[in-house]
């Protein structure tokens, strides 16, 4: 018997039903040629660098055992290829995961640093106010672009107050 | 006064620890400088056949985000 282990990331903005039905799915897609042994959430985790403009992701560890790894393949560009998922990584294990693995999510290291961060930062929907921010900061420096080659041409303060507004 | 360098000694076998698993980010972090590269065994004192293992889990820890590929701010 193979036991493999797969651990995937899905998008942070989804509900806890729409949670639940990618939770199902995978689980579906994989029962069709091996048995899940495992399927935990481990919760909402920063990530260590921003995936599709995403700070934050729901990580879910998933635990399957097989008798031929033909499926694997299949298996990795179904989740490459779902949108929900983040990212995915299938590891082959050596030996069968312990039951304390398998029934108990694994609190992740510092994880109140990580609720702390979250609620500093407020909701992770603030990848989109950044970008926004950043927009701003683009407009102005277009702005200022202007003013260089326009010498003779004052803008006037109306547009840096149109700028903020927006 | 001569200088007496620190002994250098694997981590790994001092704490009996056979196998390094990706999700471990607490003691992967132990091996990576404030800038996310990984360090050489001749400074960490990793022996080989650990630390071969050490930059397998790096790598994986790496490509799921639970890791920085590079941290130019250094937090």
């Amino acid at each position: 018997m193979k036991y493999f282990e797969t651990l995937y990331i899905v998008n942070p903005n989804f509900e806890q039903r729409r949670l639940d039905t990618i939770l199902k799915d995978v689980e579906k897609n994989v029962g069709k040629f091996s048995r899940v042994i495992g399927h935990n959430i481990w919760g909402k985790k920063r990530l260590a660098y921003q995936i599709d403009n995403q700070k934050y992701g729901t990580f879910v560890l998933m635990n399957f055992e097989t008798e031929e790894g033909s499926g694997i393949a299949g298996f990795e560009s179904y989740m490459k290829l779902n949108i929900s998922v983040l990212r995915a990584q299938t590891i082959r294990l050596k030996s069968r995961p312990t039951e304390e693995v398998l029934e108990k999510s694994i609190p992740l290291d510092n994880k109140d640093k990580f609720q702390q961060s979250i609620e500093d930062e407020g909701k992770p929907d603030k990848t989109s106010e950044d970008s926004s921010e950043n927009d701003e900061s683009a407009e102005q420096v277009e702005v200022e672009n202007m003013k260089e080659i326009d010498e003779g041409e004052p803008i006037p303060e109306s547009i840096d107050t149109d700028t903020e507004q927006e | 006064m001569a200088f007496v360098s620190k002994r250098k000694y694997c981590y790994f076998k001092e704490n009996n620890i056979t196998e390094i698993d990706y999700k471990d980010v607490k003691l992967l972090r132990r091996f990576i400088t404030e800038h996310g590269k990984i360090m050489p065994r001749r400074v960490t004192g990793t022996n080989s056949k650990m630390h071969r293992k050490l930059v397998r889990a790096i790598k994986r820890a790496r490509n799921i985000a639970l890791m920085p590929y590079a941290n130019v701010a250094g937090d």
